[in-house]
C-alpha cells in the first residue's frame, strides 16, 4: 500500500507538480484517462479523499522512481539559498553591531545611534514588509487609487530575499535548473505562482532580517562581555532628560515587569546626556554608563528579533499557504482531478480499425463510338438490374443516347427476383447465337453489391471471351424522369466495376444535359 | 453475451458506421462513401470502470443477401427451423469464402445482439432490401428499424411503411446531425427491446447524462481559464534609456495580440478534447467568423456589447459590489453604496471600450526603460472572447463523431443577434447577470481563483443549454 501523502504540499511538490503537468500537455487525452483513473481508484482503495493528498499521492504513482525529481532539486535550492541568507545576515548583523560599538575611551556608544538602527530602522522595514503582506483578494477590493500593489511590487523589488538569483551561481547545475522550472511557471502565470515567488522572497528577507538581528544581539553580547562599552545619549532635537527617560520607560514595557535592571533610571538618563561640543568636560561614571546595556540589549532583542522572528513565522505560514493554494489551483489540476475522480466511461472501440486499400483502377468509359457491328444491327439485350424505376418503353430510347445503339429485348434481374432466375436468364444470354452486346441498367445511387458483381462474372463465364457487356447507372427520377448519376455515384460505380479487370466491360456515361 | 449486444446492419453505404460513430462518440471510425469501408465486425462497448452496459457492433453490408436467403430457405423446412437455419448457414460458409460479409454479420446476431438495420431515408425504398430484411426476422433477434436520412428526407415516409412490416420499431435517427439528447433517446428505445436489457440501458443512459454534465463542466472551466490567461497576458520588452519607445508600441501590441490568438486556438482544442472530438479539419479556405480575426471589426460588431450596454454590464458588476458594501454596513450608507459602485463601473465599462490593452512605459532600477503591453481591462474583449467562446462551443457540442467535413464556424450576424442584437440578450436574465457579475470580477483580478471559480459556475448552465435546445427537455433529465 503507498503511503499516504501530506496534506500540506512542500516546495519541491509544487515544482513536480507543474512539470509533471508541463509534460502531460504532449500525452494523448487518452492515455492520460486511463493512467489517472487507474491511479485515482487506487487513491480511493487506500482512502486517501484530501485533495491535497490525492495530488500528492498521484505525483507519487505517476513519476518514475528512478528518474530524479526537480523538485528534490528545487528542495534543496531552497535550502541553499536561505541557508546563505541567514549567512549573509548574520555578518551583516555582526557588522553593523561591531560599527555601532566602536569605542576607544573616547567617544562613548549613542544609545540613540544603537536605537536607530537596530529599532527604528527595523521598525521601517517592517512597515514595508507588512504591506508586501497584504492578501491578493483584499488588494483586488480596493480603489485604484491606493497604490498597494504598486507598492507590494517595490517591496518585493527591493527585498533582500531578492539575493535568491545571486545566491543561485553557487547552485549546482541541477538546481539551478530546477529553479529557473518553479521560476519560470512564475513568468507564465505571474499571479499564480507569483504569489509564491513573492512569499518566497519574503521568507527569505526574514530570514535574513532574524539572523542580522541574531548576528547584531550576539555580537552586542560579546562586545559588552569582552570590552567595556561606555553609553551615553545624544541628539540635536530639544529633547530633556525627563522626556528620553519617559520614552525609554515605554519602550522598557515589556520586560520592566520582570528584568527591572533593563529599565533605565532617570538619573541614569539625566547623567549619560552627552554632546560633542562638551567632549573633554564630559563627567560621568565609567560604570554607570554601562548600565545602558540591558536596555539596549532587551530593545533589540524585543523590538528588532522578536517582530522579526514573528514576521519569519508569518512568512513562512505565508510561504505554506501560498504553496498550497497554488498546489490545488495550477492550471491543469481542475482537469486531473476530474480524470482522477470521474468514473472512466469509454464507448470508443478498444482496437484499431484496419484500413483495407482499395484499388483505384476505373472502369473503361463506353461510347456511341464504341459500338460494335452487332450492336448496331442486330439490337442490344438490355438487363434492368434491380428494378431501375423505367418503364420498357423508355428503355431503347435510353439506350440509344448513350450507346447509339437499338434494343432487341428487355429482361428484369436481381432486385426482388429469385437467383434461380437470374442463372437461367444468363443461360439463355449464353444460347444466343446472334451474341448480342449486354447492356444493364443500374441504380446508381444504390452501391454495386457483391452479387451484382458475382452476376456479372458469371455471366462473363458463361458469354466467353469479347463479348461486350456495358453497364449504364442511371440518376434518381425527378419528376417522373430519370436524371444523369451524381458524379460521386458514378465515380464508386465506376470505380467497384474496374475490379473485375474485366476488358468487354465497360461504363456508359450519361450524355451531358438529357434526359430520356 | 451477458450485456445487451446490438448489430447495426445493412445495405453498405447507408450509414451503419456513421450511426455507430455518433452513438459511439469514437471519430476514429472509418467513414467513407465507397461501399465496403467496413470489411470486418468491429465492437464498441460502452464501459464504466470495468463494467460493461452495452456493446454496438458495425458490420459490413450484406452483400449476397438473395443467394444466402436461398440456401436458408432449402435447409429450413418449417417456419421453427428459420433460427437454426441461420445459425447453420453461418457455421456452413465461416470458413468458405462465399459469403464472408453474411457470416461477418450475422455472427453477433446468431450469438444473441440485437438488431439494429439502417437504411437511408434520402433514397427510394426498393424490393431489393426484403431479402436480407426476411433473413434478419428469421434470425428471431429482438430487432429496430433506423431510417438516417442521408442528405433528405425524401423517402424516409415510403420507408416507414415498407419497414413497419418486418420491424416493430421504426425510428428516424439522422447520425450528423442527432444532438446528445436525440442519443439518449435512442439509447432509452434500445432497451425497450427486450425486458432484461431495460435495467443496463437505463443505467447507461444515466451514466451518460452524468459524464455530458461532467464535460460541460470541463468545457466552462477551460472557457473560463482562457478568458483569464487572455486578459493577463503580458507582454514587454527593455530597451535604453536614450532609446525613442515609439517605434516599438506597434510591434509590442502585434505581439500581445498574436499570444491572445494563439492562446484561443489553445482554449478551443481544450474544449474540443472535452467532447472527445480529436480529429476536426480547420475550414481554411473561406474566413468564417471565428477564423475571424478576434481583433477584426466584424469580431466585436457580432461579439461584443455596444457603449451603452457596456455601461449597463459594467454598472450591473459595480452596483453588485456596492451592494455588497451596503450590506456590510447594514444598510447605513441608504443603497449610496451601489448607486456609487454603480456609477464607478459603468463609467470604467465606457472609457475601456476601444482599447484592448494599455501601452505601459516603466523605469528600470538600473537603466533604461521597460515597455509593457498587457495585462487587459477591456470588458468589451472580455465579451467578444466570451461570445466566440460560446458559439464555438455551440457548434462543437451539437457536432457528431460522424461529421467529417470541416468545422464550419460560419455566422451571419442574424444567427446571434437578438430583436436587441446581441447573443448576451439571450441568455437568461439570471445567466447574463452572473455571466456579467464574473466578468467584472475577473477584470480585475484574472487569476483569482475565486473569479475563475465564479465565471466557470456561470458558464455552465450556458453550456448545458445547449444539449436542451432541440427538444426543450433539460440536458441530463428523461
Amino acid at each position: 500500500m503507498a503511503a499516504r501523502g501530506p496534506t500540506r504540499p512542500s516546495l519541491a511538490q509544487l515544482t513536480d507538480l507543474a512539470t509533471q503537468l508541463r509534460h502531460d500537455q504532449d500525452v494523448d487525452h487518452s492515455t492520460l484517462r486511463q493512467r489517472d483513473r487507474r491511479i485515482g481508484r487506487e487513491l480511493d482503495r487506500d482512502g486517501i479523499t484530501q485533495r491535497t493528498a490525492r495530488l500528492t499521492g498521484w505525483l507519487t504513482r505517476v513519476w518514475p522512481t528512478t528518474k530524479p525529481r526537480p523538485g528534490d532539486a528545487a528542495a534543496r535550492a531552497d535550502i541553499s539559498v536561505r541557508a546563505i541568507a541567514t549567512v549573509i545576515g548574520l555578518i551583516l548583523g555582526i557588522a553593523a553591531a561591531a560599527g555601532m560599538l566602536v569605542y576607544d575611551g573616547r567617544n562613548p556608544v549613542n544609545v540613540f545611534h544603537m536605537l536607530g538602527l537596530f529599532v527604528g530602522v527595523q521598525w521601517l522595514l517592517l512597515l514595508l514588509t507588512l504591506v508586501a503582506f497584504v492578501p491578493a483578494r483584499w488588494t483586488a477590493h480596493l480603489p485604484g487609487f491606493i497604490p498597494v500593489v504598486a507598492l507590494q511590487n517595490v517591496v518585493t523589488a527591493l527585498s533582500p530575499g531578492r539575493l535568491q538569483g545571486f545566491a543561485s551561481r553557487w547552485f549546482t547545475d541541477e538546481q539551478r535548473e530546477a529553479w529557473a522550472q518553479t521560476l519560470a511557471a512564475g513568468r507564465t502565470h505571474q499571479q499564480l505562482f507569483g504569489n509564491v515567488h513573492r512569499w518566497l522572497v519574503l521568507d527569505t528577507a526574514q530570514s535574513i532580517a532574524v539572523a542580522f538581528n541574531l548576528g547584531a544581539v550576539g555580537a552586542t553580547l560579546l562586545t559588552i562581555v569582552l570590552q567595556d562599552v561606555a553609553f551615553v545619549w545624544s541628539t540635536t532635537l530639544q529633547m530633556d532628560a525627563a522626556t528620553f527617560h519617559r520614552i525609554t520607560s515605554v519602550m522598557s514595557t515589556p520586560w520592566g515587569w520582570f528584568w527591572p535592571d533593563a529599565v533605565p533610571s532617570l538619573a541614569l538618563v539625566e547623567q549619560s546626556r552627552f554632546f560633542r561640543l562638551q567632549q573633554g568636560g564630559f563627567q560621568a561614571d565609567a560604570a554607570m554608563l554601562g548600565q545602558w546595556w540591558p536596555f539596549v540589549i532587551a530593545s533589540m532583542v524585543v523590538w528588532g528579533l522578536v517582530p522579526r522572528v514573528l514576521m519569519l513565522l508569518l512568512a513562512r505560514r505565508g510561504r505554506h499557504r501560498a504553496i498550497a493554494d497554488t498546489f490545488l489551483h495550477m492550471p491543469g489540476v481542475t482537469q486531473l482531478e476530474d480524470r482522477l475522480n470521474a468514473a472512466l466511461v469509454e464507448t470508443r472501440a478498444v482496437e484499431p480499425q484496419a484500413r483495407t486499400a482499395q484499388p483505384d483502377a476505373a472502369i473503361r468509359s463506353a461510347s456511341a463510338a464504341d459500338s460494335d457491328d452487332n450492336a448496331m444491327t442486330g439490337g442490344c439485350v438490355v438487363i434492368n438490374w434491380s428494378s431501375v424505376p423505367i418503364e420498357d418503353a423508355h428503355v431503347p430510347a435510353v439506350v440509344a443516347r448513350c450507346l447509339g445503339a437499338r434494343t432487341a429485348a428487355i429482361h428484369p434481374a436481381g432486385g426482388g427476383r429469385e437467383p434461380a432466375d437470374d442463372d437461367a436468364l444468363i443461360a439463355t444470354l449464353a444460347a444466343d447465337p446472334a451474341k448480342p452486346r449486354v447492356v444493364m441498367l443500374v441504380k446508381s445511387w444504390e452501391p454495386p453489391l457483391g452479387e451484382l458483381l458475382d452476376f456479372l462474372q458469371s455471366m462473363r463465364e458463361a458469354l466467353g471471351r469479347g463479348r461486350a457487356i456495358t453497364v449504364i447507372p442511371v440518376g434518381p427520377t425527378v419528376a417522373g424522369a430519370l436524371t444523369a448519376p451524381d458524379e460521386s455515384d458514378r465515380s464508386i460505380w465506376s470505380r467497384m466495376l474496374g475490379q473485375i479487370a474485366d476488358p468487354w466491360l465497360d461504363m456508359a456515361d450519361w450524355p451531358a444535359g438529357e434526359t430520356p | 453475451m451477458t450485456e445487451p449486444t446490438f448489430a447495426v446492419v445493412g445495405h453498405p453505404n447507408k450509414g451503419k458506421s456513421s450511426i455507430v460513430a455518433t452513438l459511439a462518440q469514437d471519430d476514429s471510425v472509418l467513414i467513407s462513401d465507397r461501399p465496403g469501408t467496413t470489411t470486418e465486425v468491429r465492437r464498441y462497448p460502452m464501459r464504466v470502470e470495468d463494467k460493461v452496459l452495452y456493446t454496438l457492433i458495425d458490420t459490413p453490408g450484406f452483400q449476397r443477401a438473395r443467394r444466402a436467403l436461398a440456401w436458408m430457405k432449402e435447409h429450413a423446412p418449417s417456419a421453427a427451423d428459420r433460427a437454426q437455419a441461420v445459425r447453420a448457414f453461418v457455421e456452413a460458409h465461416r470458413e468458405g469464402g462465399r459469403f464472408p460479409d453474411e457470416c461477418q454479420l450475422l455472427q453477433p446476431i446468431v450469438d444473441g445482439a440485437g438488431i439494429l438495420y439502417v437504411v437511408d431515408g434520402s433514397c427510394p425504398y426498393s424490393d431489393e432490401y426484403e431479402a436480407e430484411m426476411e433473413i434478419l426476422r428469421w434470425a428471431g433477434q429482438p430487432c429496430m428499424a433506423l431510417i438516417n436520412p442521408i442528405g433528405s428526407e425524401e423517402h424516409v415516409q415510403s420507408w416507414r411503411t415498407a419497414l413497419g412490416q418486418f420491424f416493430s420499431v421504426v425510428r428516424v435517427f439522422n447520425a450528423m446531425t442527432a444532438e446528445f439528447t436525440k442519443r439518449i433517446e435512442l439509447l432509452r428505445a434500445f432497451g425497450q427491446l427486450r425486458d432484461e436489457w431495460r435495467s443496463p440501458l437505463e443505467q447507461a443512459v444515466e451514466v451518460l447524462q452524468a459524464d455530458r454534465a461532467r464535460r460541460d463542466r470541463l468545457a466552462a472551466g477551460e472557457i473560463a481559464s482562457m478568458i483569464a490567461d487572455m486578459m493577463s497576458t503580458t507582454v514587454h520588452t527593455q530597451i535604453g534609456q536614450g532609446v525613442d519607445a515609439a517605434p516599438h508600441r506597434e510591434r509590442l501590441k502585434e505581439q500581445h495580440r498574436d499570444k491572445l490568438r494563439q492562446r484561443e486556438r489553445k482554449g478551443r482544442e481544450a474544449v474540443e478534447e472535452c467532447y472527445d472530438h480529436r480529429q476536426i479539419e480547420r475550414q481554411e479556405q473561406d474566413v468564417a467568423i471565428l477564423e475571424e480575426d478576434l481583433f477584426a471589426e466584424r469580431s466585436f460588431v457580432l461579439f461584443g456589447l455596444s457603449r451603452t450596454q457596456l455601461m449597463v454590464a459594467g454598472a450591473t458588476g459595480g452596483a453588485i459590489t456596492g451592494l455588497v458594501i451596503d450590506a456590510h454596513v447594514g444598510g447605513a450608507s441608504f443603497m449610496l453604496g451601489s448607486l456609487i459602485g454603480g456609477a464607478i463601473g459603468g463609467t470604467a465599462a465606457w472609457w475601456s471600450a476601444d482599447r484592448i490593452a494599455e501601452f505601459k512605459i516603466g523605469p528600470l532600477p538600473l537603466g533604461g526603460k521597460r515597455l509593457s503591453v498587457g495585462p487587459s481591462r477591456n470588458l468589451n474583449l472580455a465579451y467578444v472572447i466570451l461570445g466566440r467562446a460560446l458559439h464555438h462551443h455551440a457548434v462543437i457540442a451539437a457536432r457528431t463523431h460522424a461529421h467529417r467535413g470541416a468545422l464550419m464556424l460560419d455566422l451571419t450576424p442574424g444567427d446571434t443577434a437578438s430583436p436587441s442584437g446581441n447573443w448576451l440578450d439571450q441568455l437568461p436574465a439570471p445567466q447574463r447577470k452572473a455571466v456579467q457579475r464574473a466578468l467584472n470580477l475577473l477584470i480585475k483580478g484574472p487569476e483569482n481563483e475565486t473569479s475563475l471559480a465564479l465565471l466557470t459556475d456561470a458558464l455552465v448552465p450556458i453550456l448545458a443549454r445547449e444539449d436542451r435546445k432541440a427538444d426543450g427537455k433539460p440536458a441530463g433529465q428523461s
